[in-house]
């Protein structure tokens, strides 16, 4: 009888302990908690509204909330979600799961980095840049195009990440874009018979780069830029400037189908998409603003100086959906 | 007798709301997949000869896992309860540290300790090294269940095959026969928890049957292929546990009172030797190693890292600490809901139910699970559920209940029947039956349900990480996020922290309990 | 005189291996009799039947005059029946000193004087001093002593023994059957009581059952099985 009716107890005060306060916003984002909670902390200082986030970090692989995204789907409880990188979200626009939304904040950010059918919006981007350790590669032998990895002196010298996942997979999808199915394939495949490693993570090739088991690797550049605050030792370089350019991987946000909390999300969207909140993020993870002339540290790259690769973001994502299964079988093969 | 439903009404109602909450989820899930039309065909198509081969490696790694951790967690038992070596319940306690940490921690500092030592991770991250690690960390549960086994058994047999025989030979024909059964029960479960690791194999780079389920969940957020490859995984469980319940008894298993603590010890200075040799070796590899590559990388950075730990993960702390509490006890109520019968008797059919019913749940992959919940409490008249931390307990009880039930059947198959039919004759009403015969003769073995629940709670991200609140913050949750981009003195700082919060818990949790069982001296008589 | 007990016509199962057949008895109220036969041929099945612990295939058990098991069917449960039982382990609860043993069943009856007639109980077998002990601190005998005073502190018409002396000296062992003679004489009880040992049987019993894989083969006095033709008997006894 006891147990029993502590156990009724129990479920009953963890029921009632939850009633919701109606000035909130449920946010669920990709974006590793250190550098997005302070901006929700931010926010939620400014308007007194509460967020209540749920967080989850491409880097663990642990498949959270996109999939939590996509369960709820019949039944939305989230308002907002802030994706690190443009993938997922054209995966939840495919699926329904989103609803158009354009922000007035987002007028001056070039149409590039938006949805034509305002389903997202893009912000603060990193770029995908070549790490190496100056240990290992002289000034000289230090590689500046894509291509470049393919000659015998880079012989299992490079890691990638498993293009399987996140931004990894969204820069191949971007390279078939861009040269074509044929010449993508043949670059893959000279890229794999000259040894090319696979690492689980972009943070798993930071890892090595900066421990020396490999000599360089392609990863993103907030990763990059924590590894050159870490170890002096290593460098980046941002690839093919003189040819198909710099992959631009912008962050992105958008408002789900049916949210629970629509204006507020929409005041969430809006404030995400402020100068103040790109400068934020250019202060405490190297990303890069995409709003004209706003101040960055020094040391971070603006997009004004890099010559980004042209390409489209919803075909992209269309490319990387016909492209999966080669990939696959291509990973399969190492 | 009267009705079924009239005997043990409590249990009854306990299981029936399990049943609603946790069981129907993922049935529900089970049958709108494969009743979906086209569904069948989909998953049957997935299997192609790299999936296949994918299995293979699975079980495959699962077997030569399970066969080191049960060889090795029998000597350790052996050497840790039945022999006289110094300082042997402080060895077997520092030898459970790997229960406490994460698998996928654990991966990490096995990764840095061999490209620190050798200079490359070409072993480690072979599946050589998957069973490496998966047997460090799993040894200590086949050494708890082989020892308490061997530290349970009746004296006289052995003492009979000394004269007879020697020492040598008793052990090998007559002690290791008679605990075969809860070596066999080590194996199995050995075999599960490695067959569904995903964490290590991902870490290390090595493709086996989980991380295939896994990316078709997180590359291509094909749920319905995912669950149905989850099924087969599970179905294997079964028919694991098929055999086991075919050709053994319930096994001997865990259990923290020292029952049969007089059993008599193996002694002789060679013996002490080897085994002090063979115990510090274990020690110093699934220990004192991985323990030693964390600390170095966390106090590489200085003590202000260690702060910044700190200060990013305690106030996450108590609100983790109480649900795992939450969570051990509803694990213990349901597990023991579900094996309880009367003493001395065989599972009846309705225990043997719900072990089955248990064991789909512990062995379904925990994003399955999350999903299931979603899907099922992801409803405006269950909103009161699905907002709040009841979600949460659902998750964990339904994850881990599997093992409170075991540790509770195989007590109850210990006590005498005569117990209760002494009890029953002397006209003793049920309910002062239960709270006076049979919950104080269970309490050890309730008492290791809760700890074990409380840990695993503690710990547990995959279903955790599919439901939790918006809004909440809860340990492991905030440590993976945190971890994904802080550089590596940080991460294993915070690991450390986490540790030493879990550790600190279950030994006060152990300290509580200890005192609740010295109370009772059949405890320490036994 | 109306019979204590009365078994008629049980047969009894376990799975589909038959250990009762067709079997009959009779025992007189106020009588010790002894259930003699090999380990295995049913004698401590008939005291679980008539406990109230198992029900049979088929047949009826009359406890008193009143039939309280009619096939499987259980129509007085084992706390009605006032039987008290001695088992064959003892099934001393582990975790209760020897009063709490004794005094549980009065405490449960809300008996305001529990403590203080479990102590006269144990007082009067002789082991009153043994009262705040564990089951595990006693030694053999004490332990017996500890299960006959908790199987006679609700005042039974019957006491059921199952081999209760089988780990004991012979010393104890006579100490405790001229106890239960004693006991009998004073309070008029009815023992059935299981052995294997005919020497134990023939010192207690006023009646003695032979019993033989699930049968009877002889029943009568102690004079009458010592002087019984039955090929089984003699063979029995000669050990």
């Amino acid at each position: 009888m006891r147990k029993w009716f502590l156990f009724f107890v129990m479920v009953s005060l963890l029921a009632t302990g939850c009633s919701r306060n109606s000035n909130e916003v449920v946010v669920y984002t990709s974006v590793d908690q250190v550098f997005s909670e302070p901006v929700l902390k931010e926010f939620e200082k400014e308007t007194g509204i509460k967020v209540n986030a749920v967080f989850d970090t491409e880097e663990t692989k642990s498949t959270g909330v996109l999939n939590r995204l996509i369960a709820e789907k019949n039944h939305p409880q989230c308002d907002v979600f802030w994706s690190g990188d443009p993938v997922r979200t054209l995966v939840l626009k495919r699926k329904g799961i989103t609803q158009p939304y354009r922000s007035p904040e987002a007028q001056d950010i070039p149409a590039v980095y938006k949805d034509p059918d305002g389903h997202w919006t893009g912000f603060s981007a990193r770029a995908r840049v070549l790490l190496y350790n100056k240990e290992l590669l002289e000034d000289e032998a230090v590689p500046n195009s894509i291509f470049d990895l393919t000659k015998p002196q880079y012989r299992g010298k490079v890691a990638l990440a498993n293009p399987l996942f996140g931004t990894t997979t969204f820069h191949i999808a971007a390279l078939f874009s861009v040269l074509g199915d044929e010449r993508a394939k043949a670059l893959l495949d000279s890229l794999k018979a000259n040894g090319l490693v696979l690492a689980t993570s972009n943070g798993d090739v930071r890892k090595r780069v900066v421990q020396g088991e490999m000599a360089c690797g392609i990863t993103d550049t907030d990763d990059a830029f924590e590894a050159m605050k870490e170890a002096p030792h290593v460098g980046i370089v941002f690839l093919d400037q003189q040819g198909i350019g710099t992959l631009i991987i912008p962050n992105t946000v958008n408002l789900i189908k049916e949210c629970p909390h629509p204006d507020n999300g929409k005041k969430l969207i809006d404030y995400l998409l402020r100068r103040k909140t790109e400068a934020a993020l250019a202060a405490s993870c190297a990303q890069m603003p995409l709003h004209k002339g706003v101040k960055v540290p020094e040391g971070i790259p603006s997009l004004d100086h890099i010559v980004p690769m042209k390409i489209n973001y919803d075909s992209t994502a269309a490319k990387l959906e016909e492209i999966q299964d080669y990939l696959k079988a291509w990973v399969r093969s190492f | 007798m009267g009705p079924l439903v009239l005997k043990y009404p409590v249990q009854k109602l306990i299981l029936l709301l399990f049943l609603a909450l946790a069981v129907v989820p993922v049935l529900n899930i089970l049958f709108h997949i494969f009743f979906t039309p086209g569904v069948f065909r989909t998953t049957l198509a997935s299997f192609n000869l790299y999936t296949w081969r994918l299995l293979g490696q699975s079980l495959l790694l699962a077997t030569a896992v399970a066969l080191l951790a049960t060889l090795s967690g029998t000597a350790l038992g052996f050497f840790l309860f039945r022999s006289d070596l110094p300082g042997r319940t402080l060895l077997r306690t520092l030898l459970l540290i790997p229960l406490f940490l994460s698998p996928y921690l654990l991966a990490v500092a096995w990764k840095d300790l061999f490209f620190l030592s050798t200079g490359t991770t070409a072993f480690i991250t072979s599946p050589a090294g998957v069973v490496l690690v998966l047997t460090t960390l799993y040894t200590p549960l086949a050494m708890l269940i082989a020892g308490t086994a061997l530290a349970a058994i009746d004296i006289s047999y052995e003492e009979s095959g000394w004269l007879l025989a020697g020492r040598r030979n008793t052990l090998l024909h007559i002690t290791l026969p008679l605990i075969r059964p809860a070596l066999f029960s080590a194996f199995v479960m050995v075999f599960i928890f490695t067959l569904s690791e995903f964490s290590v194999p991902a870490v290390l780079g090595v493709k086996v049957f989980t991380t295939e389920i896994f990316t078709r969940f997180s590359a291509f957020y094909d749920h319905t292929t995912a669950i149905g490859q989850s099924a087969v995984l599970v179905g294997i469980c079964f028919l694991l546990l098929a055999f086991e319940a075919r050709y053994l008894s319930e096994a001997p298993f865990l259990s923290l009172g020292r029952r049969g603590g007089h059993a008599g010890l193996y002694r002789g200075r060679g013996l002490r030797r080897v085994g002090l040799f063979f115990v510090l070796f274990w020690l110093g590899m699934s220990v004192v190693l991985p323990f030693a590559v964390l600390t170095g990388q966390a106090f590489h950075g200085g003590m202000a890292v260690m702060a910044r730990a700190l200060a990013l993960l305690l106030p996450a702390a108590p609100s983790s600490l109480l649900l795992a509490a939450g969570g051990g006890m509803l694990i213990l109520i349901t597990g023991a809901a579900a094996a309880w019968r009367r003493p001395g008797t065989p599972p009846s059919p309705l225990n043997r139910g719900f072990d089955l019913l248990l064991l789909l749940l512990f062995a379904l992959p925990a994003t399955v699970l999350g999903i299931a919940l979603i899907h099922f409490y992801n409803r405006p008249s269950l909103a009161f559920l699905y907002g709040g931390p009841a979600i949460i307990l659902v998750g964990y009880t339904a994850r881990y209940a599997f093992l409170a039930a075991r540790l509770t059947g195989n007590a109850l198959r210990q006590l005498p029947a005569s117990f209760d039919e002494a009890a029953r004759l002397a006209a003793i009403p049920p309910l002062r039956r239960l709270l006076h015969i049979h919950l104080p003769l269970l309490l050890p073995a309730l008492a290791a349900s809760f700890l074990l629940g409380f840990i695993l709670s503690l710990g547990e991200l995959g279903t955790t990480l599919m439901v939790y609140p918006p809004g909440t913050t809860l340990l492991p949750v905030k440590l993976y996020t945190l971890m994904a981009n802080a550089p590596q003195p940080l991460t294993s700082a915070m690991t450390l922290v986490v540790m030493s919060i879990t550790f600190a818990a279950t030994t006060l949790a152990y300290l509580l309990l200890s005192r609740l069982l010295k109370r009772s001296p059949y405890a320490a008589s036994r | 005189m109306q019979p204590a007990v009365e078994f008629r016509h049980i047969t009894h199962a376990y799975g589909s291996r038959e250990v009762i057949h067709d079997l009959s008895l009779t025992v007189a109220a106020g009588s010790i009799t002894t259930l003699l036969g090999s380990s295995g041929c049913g004698k401590t099945t008939l005291l679980r039947l008539l406990a109230g612990l198992e029900t049979p295939a088929g047949g009826e058990v009359y406890l008193h005059g009143t039939c309280v098991t009619r096939g499987s069917r259980l129509l007085v449960p084992p706390e009605r029946r006032g039987v008290g039982f001695i088992f064959q382990d003892l099934a001393l609860w582990p975790h209760m000193t020897v009063l709490e043993n004794v005094a549980f069943a009065l405490r449960s009856r809300h008996d305001a004087d529990a403590g203080g007639r479990a102590h006269t109980l144990l007082d009067r077998l002789g082991i009153g001093d043994q009262a705040q002990k564990y089951p595990h601190q006693l030694s053999g005998g004490q332990q017996q002593l500890t299960a006959i005073a908790r199987a006679l502190v609700l005042n039974p018409s019957l006491l059921l023994m199952d081999e209760p002396l089988a780990n004991l000296d012979v010393k104890i062992k006579k100490e405790i059957l001229t106890l239960i003679r004693s006991l009998h004489e004073r309070e008029g009880l009815t023992i059935l009581y299981v052995t294997h040992d005919h020497r134990e049987a023939f010192s207690l019993a006023d009646t003695v059952v032979v019993m033989r894989e699930g049968r009877i083969v002889e029943s009568g006095t102690v004079g009458e099985i010592k002087r019984s033709e039955n090929e089984y008997v003699r063979s029995f006894l000669e050990y």
